[in-house]
Formats: C-alpha cells, sequence, structure tokens
C-alpha cells in the first residue's frame, strides 16, 4: 500500500515498535493526538494510521484485515468530517455510533494497560510472595512393632474380597523371595496402605505370600507398619535406612 | 490473637498447598463464621510481620511478604521463573479484574486473537479454568490462581493496583 499522506507523517515514535493489532496502534495514535481519548476526533488519526500500516509488514492476512478493516471505517469517517453540512445517511448515523463505541474500547483498553504495566512492574521488582516450602509432616500414631493381632485381623478383612484361584487357568506360584523384592520395590516409590498392597493379589495364594513377605520385612526391621487410629488405615512404609 | 487463629497459623505454616475454609473448618472443628473471623484476627496479628495472610477466594496460605524477597532470593536463591510478554500482562490484568471471564471478552477488550496467550498463562499456573460460560459452546471461563497473587506479593484480589484513569470502566465491570 502506498502511503496515502503527501510529504511524509511523522513515524510514530513509541517504545513498543510493534502493534499487536489495531485497537493497540489506534489507542497508541489517539495518546500521540490528545490526552482525553474522548475529545480526539478518530479522523484525525487517520493519515497517521494509513502510514503506519504502510510501513509494517504483516504476513498473516487475517491480522491484516483487521487493520485494513479498521482503516475502512476511519476513511469513511474522515470523508464525513471533510465534508459537513449533508444529512447523514443510515451507514453514516452508524458509523458515529462505531466511533463512540471506540472510544469506549479505547479508553477500557488503555486502563487495563496501564494495570498491565504495573503488574510489570511490580514482577520487575520481583516482589514475589514466597509459599511455605513443602515439608514432611511426620505422620503420628502408633509406631511398629504394630500388634500382629491387628496385622491378621486386616488381612482376613481383605482376604475375602480377594477371588479363589480359578480351577482351569493356573495361575504363577510367587515364592517369598520374589515378593520381598516385589514389595520393598514397590515401597521405594511410596508408603501404601497395607490394604491396597494385599489386594493387588490376583489370588489368594498370592495374598498370602504378600502377607508372609510382609511379616518377614517388619522381622528384618526393612520396613514398619503405623495405624494412626484404631481401626483406620495400616500404612506400609520402608524404613529410612532400608537397603 | 485466639486458640483458633493460632492453629490455623500452625496449619497453614506446614502446608505447602493452599488450604480451602472448609478443610480449615474440619481440622479446627469450626463453623465457617469463627473460621472467617479467627482468619481476620491471624492477619491483623501478622500485620508488620516478615509473612503475611494470602487470600483468594475460598483458598488461604501463608506467604512471604513481597517487601522482604530480594531478602529471602539472597538466602535461598529460589528458580527465577521466565519473563511474560506485554500482551500476557495485559491479558492478566483482564483476567484479574474481570474473572471470571471468557476468551472472547479478552480478545474484545485486546482486539487481537489471545489463544496463545491464554494458554502460555495456563501453564504457568497463573490463570486457571474457573467454569463454563453459559453462552454458545459454554466457553471456559478462567480466573486467576493463588499463584497469580505469589508471583505479583498480593495479599488477596482486593489488593490489586487501581487505575488512575478508567477506574470507574474497569470497577464497572469488575466482579
Amino acid at each position: 500500500m502506498d502511503s496515502p499522506v503527501a510529504g511524509g507523517p511523522i513515524r510514530l515514535d513509541v517504545s513498543t515498535p510493534v502493534f499487536e493489532g489495531p485497537l493497540e496502534l489506534l489507542l497508541a495514535l489517539v495518546e500521540r493526538e490528545e490526552v482525553d481519548i474522548f475529545k480526539v476526533s478518530l479522523a484525525r488519526v487517520t493519515d497517521a494510521y494509513l502510514a503506519e500500516l504502510a510501513s509494517r509488514e504483516i504476513p498473516d492476512p487475517q491480522e491484516m484485515a483487521e487493520f485494513l478493516w479498521m482503516a475502512a471505517r476511519l476513511l469513511l469517517l474522515k470523508s464525513m468530517r471533510l465534508l459537513p453540512g449533508e444529512s447523514p445517511t443510515d451507514e453514516e448515523s452508524e458509523l458515529l455510533g462505531w466511533e463512540d463505541e471506540v472510544r469506549q474500547r479505547l479508553e477500557e483498553y488503555r486502563a487495563y494497560k496501564e494495570i498491565a504495566g504495573e503488574l510489570l512492574g511490580r514482577a520487575q521488582q520481583e516482589s514475589f510472595a514466597f509459599p511455605p516450602p513443602a515439608r514432611p509432616v511426620e505422620a503420628g500414631g502408633q509406631e511398629a512393632p504394630l500388634d500382629v493381632d491387628v496385622l491378621v485381623a486386616a488381612f482376613n478383612s481383605v482376604l475375602a474380597r480377594i477371588p479363589p484361584r480359578p480351577l482351569v487357568v493356573r495361575g504363577r506360584t510367587w515364592t517369598l523371595q520374589e515378593k520381598l523384592e516385589v514389595i520393598t520395590d514397590r515401597l521405594r516409590r511410596g508408603p501404601i496402605e497395607l490394604v491396597e498392597l494385599i489386594l493387588e493379589s490376583h489370588d489368594r495364594l498370592e495374598a498370602v505370600v504378600t502377607f508372609v513377605a510382609l511379616l518377614e520385612l517388619i522381622r528384618r526391621s526393612v520396613v514398619r507398619v503405623r495405624q494412626k487410629e484404631r481401626f483406620g488405615p495400616i500404612h506400609v512404609e520402608l524404613r529410612e535406612a532400608a537397603p | 490473637m485466639s486458640e483458633v487463629s493460632a492453629a490455623l497459623e500452625a496449619i497453614l505454616f506446614s502446608s505447602n498447598r493452599p488450604l480451602k475454609v472448609h478443610e480449615l473448618q474440619q481440622a479446627t472443628d469450626s463453623d465457617r463464621n469463627s473460621i472467617e473471623g479467627a482468619l481476620e484476627k491471624l492477619r491483623e496479628a501478622l500485620d508488620g510481620r516478615g509473612v503475611m495472610l494470602m487470600r483468594h477466594h475460598d483458598e488461604v496460605h501463608l506467604a512471604t511478604r513481597p517487601e522482604y524477597a530480594g531478602a529471602v532470593r539472597r538466602a535461598l536463591r529460589p528458580e527465577v521463573s521466565g519473563r511474560l510478554s506485554q500482551a500476557a500482562y495485559e491479558t492478566l490484568a483482564i483476567v484479574a479484574y474481570q474473572q471470571p471471564v471468557a476468551r472472547a471478552r479478552i480478545e474484545e477488550v485486546r482486539g487481537v486473537n489471545c489463544d496463545s496467550v491464554l494458554g502460555n498463562l495456563e501453564l504457568r499456573d497463573l490463570i486457571t479454568e474457573v467454569g463454563r460460560g453459559s453462552g454458545p459452546g459454554q466457553p471456559k471461563l478462567y480466573g486467576t490462581t493463588m499463584r497469580f497473587l505469589q508471583v505479583m506479593g498480593l495479599e488477596s484480589l482486593d489488593h490489586l493496583p487501581t487505575p488512575s484513569e478508567g477506574a470507574e470502566l474497569i470497577s464497572r465491570t469488575k466482579g
């Protein structure tokens, strides 16, 4: 697009060289013209708008269309202002309404820009408010050695929920050593509830091996079990020094 | 400071995440009014101290006062997060003052597409989806997060800066 204004208008001198959209460009032009957005005639900034548009490269067609749409409206507005006295047609009346609406939008946009500036200022001062760090709160409650009766009761209550081994399909058989390793591995990822650990079994035999392995791990002081409250969930976790 | 206030202080001091008011109710076996009253007392008691009570909608947390961010930084050298663009701050400002707000409204104010900016802010946990609009397509509604208050060093959304001009324009749409 050729520059429509003879003599070349003054290039806009603002700190942000790139405008994100027609509204931002228009706001910069209007603010240069007049502090009070509601006093400035948008027609007066038409030339500057067109000049700025001509000097820019806008590769995105949709973005270009938005800039051009605004340009077209500004030009029409300017032509109306240049030919006063004529009573406005319907389209022109609508355009005058548009000018007011754009002024409202510019004013609102300016207010948010100002706040954005303040937020940016706060961020640049690095006035961060640090929350408390992750802090492990030691679970209270009964420490190991937990009464084995409690463990057995918990085990019995969950055993009923595991299906008996089907007669036809032969499931794999777990050795105690395998289970010891599986449980230790599993607990390295974090504590687990006793019930869940046992429910991971595919059949009752596996559940029994799991439970015996757990008792063995407790005996070896590799794991410990806690119960925060009577009848509450029983948690199994590795002791810190565990290998 | 009441006993409930002191208990709340202890809970918030120990927690690395914001707590909802109803969680505090359960923990202290108090009703909502006494929690709100106790929080207010705690807030007053922390006046002039190094930490402050932070409130974001229904969530509360403790955090260091922004005035001492420099001292904390020098002592602990925490990670500094990446800088945001001008567009991001504009979008953040609109979300902060108009929440819950749909993308269409933000784009109306800024006059440009805000898709990627919103995605970026969401990724940084500065804004989040807080609901769905009732309009066609039930658009996502955005709101700020507790993290937003932390990054900006604000005690609550009531402490957002007030614009010198166009204030009535914004406060009219606020809330």
